[in-house]
């Protein structure tokens, strides 16, 4: 495998799936609000 | 700060949790665009640096008028129709304009349906291994005449895809995704590894799909096919984001949702890329773009490679998921906005949207003038036009500012300062009408 591949497949694992996963992470430990917030306004 | 129309589109329904919101967004974004498109372009574009290309026009045009239509969708709740209505502040005219637009979306089921009917008769054939005996060319050339067949998978299709909406965002479409999404990435998971250890050559196939070829970038075809392929992909403007977004409860953070959805489209599509393009090139077949990938070159690597009849289930099962997540939106647009616009129940609506899809869908099937027609009129004119109107609509008429003071930032951990304004007004919403009227060209011509 040539080097450039071999730099982009790192890119893409750290980059794209590394940041989809910390960032799902993110928004799934979100403190909680309530269930009926929709009421609100 | 809301208007009379935000607090009158109170009533929609939302999602029940935070993963469950997370995957029908996601399942929405991904589709066949992400399977037999997106590696393809890669490729082509100079592997890594379309990549490249492709995560600058995301971050730069792409998420920020995403997060736009869907915060537009949770703060003013309702359909295609109070959208324009409250942009407009006219019933009327927001009644015809959005009428219309979710029509013509509506219809993208229209021929979509026959497509996915094809992708489910081909986890038949992997299970029965029809290649052995049959080239797969034919086999797909007999599967879309065989009309026995494809109308009963296209009733199936209709059906699965009403059920979902008719039982609501809860029960339905949330239940769906949470467990199609992740099957569909395991699905791809599962054959990346197995081809890296299977298949001879691989490494060759990595080099074409990913090797960078920087001098690309700065062509402007790159950028070009990077835009369009990011927009059409993400589907910002026509309003599935809006109606999507909707669902999302008051005190969701859009900001960070839709982020993380336009990164799980891009991993969708890099998996979906490594699990058949690195093969592909590997055995010495030609990738290509479109059901020619799907139908043709996939079924003819499998055949001859060890486990193909496992990994072909494998990869079609994903293609399904993708699919159907996406027919579903297609669907749910409609839905949502006839029985928010008109004050409806939802269930009846889903019912009689069902009998029309259906139809429309079997009218595809029988003919493919029909099918060329409506892929035209929705899949180009319509999209691109819904698209383009949507986008000035959020962005321009109701306005950035409004959005991202009133239902942006009041809800979330990432702020968004005045730039974020500048950046969509002046930059996103201009450059995506130039790419949206940029495809229309060789569609005309």
């Amino acid at each position: 495998m040539l080097t450039g591949t071999i730099i982009m497949l790192v890119f893409v694992v750290v980059v794209v799936y590394g940041g989809t996963i910390f960032l799902m992470g993110k928004c799934l430990s979100q403190p909680p609000t309530p269930d009926d917030d929709d009421d609100e306004e | 700060m809301a208007n009379k129309n935000e607090t009158l589109n109170k009533n929609t329904e939302v999602y029940t949790s935070r993963f469950g919101a997370l995957m029908s967004m996601v399942g929405m974004c991904v589709g066949l665009g992400n399977v037999w498109r997106f590696p393809y372009l890669c490729g082509q574009d100079g592997g890594g640096a379309f990549v490249i290309a492709y995560l600058v026009c995301l971050g730069v045009v792409v998420i920020p008028l995403a997060i736009v239509e869907a915060g537009y969708g949770k703060g003013n709740r309702g359909g295609i129709m109070q959208a324009y209505e409250t942009a407009l502040h006219s019933k009327t005219a927001g009644k015809i304009i959005g009428g219309i637009s979710t029509v013509f979306y509506g219809t993208m089921n229209f021929f979509f349906l026959p497509v996915m009917a094809s992708s489910l008769y081909f986890i038949y054939v992997c299970i029965r291994g029809l290649w052995k005996t049959q080239p797969a060319g034919e086999i797909y050339a007999q599967s879309i005449t065989n009309y026995p067949m494809m109308v009963t998978l296209v009733v199936i299709l209709s059906l699965i895809t009403g059920f979902i909406v008719f039982k609501g965002v809860g029960g339905g479409i949330e239940r769906m995704s949470k467990i199609m999404i992740p099957l569909m990435f395991l699905a791809f998971i599962i054959v990346v590894i197995f081809s890296a250890f299977s298949v001879d050559g691989i490494g060759k196939g990595y080099d074409w799909f990913l090797n960078p070829d920087w001098g690309k970038l700065g062509t402007v075809q790159i950028w070009l096919d990077a835009m369009g392929q990011a927009l059409f992909s993400i589907g910002v403007g026509p309003g599935c984001m809006y109606i999507y977004g909707s669902h999302l409860k008051k005190k969701g953070d859009v900001t960070l949702n839709v982020t993380t959805v336009c990164f799980g489209d891009t991993f969708a599509a890099l998996i979906a890329g490594m699990a058949i393009i690195p093969a592909c090139v590997a055995m010495g077949l030609s990738p290509e773009s479109g059901s020619g990938l799907i139908f043709v070159v996939l079924p003819n690597l499998l055949s001859q490679i060890p486990g193909g009849q496992i990994i072909g289930i494998l990869v079609f099962a994903g293609i399904f998921f993708a699919g159907i997540t996406t027919a579903v939106a297609q669907f749910e647009v409609p839905v949502a906005t006839f029985f928010n616009g008109f004050g409806l129940s939802r269930k009846k609506v889903a019912v009689v949207g069902t009998f029309i899809t259906m139809a429309g869908a079997l009218a595809c099937t029988y003919s493919t003038s029909i099918l060329e027609l409506f892929n035209n009129l929705a899949g180009n004119y319509g999209f691109i036009i819904t698209a383009g109107l949507g986008a000035i609509m959020y962005s321009w008429v109701y306005g950035v500012n409004k959005i991202r003071e009133n239902h942006l930032n009041p809800t979330s951990d990432l702020q968004l300062g005045k730039w974020f304004t500048i950046l969509v007004k002046f930059i996103a919403v201009p450059l995506m009408l130039f790419i949206m009227f940029n495809s229309l060209v060789p569609v005309l011509q």
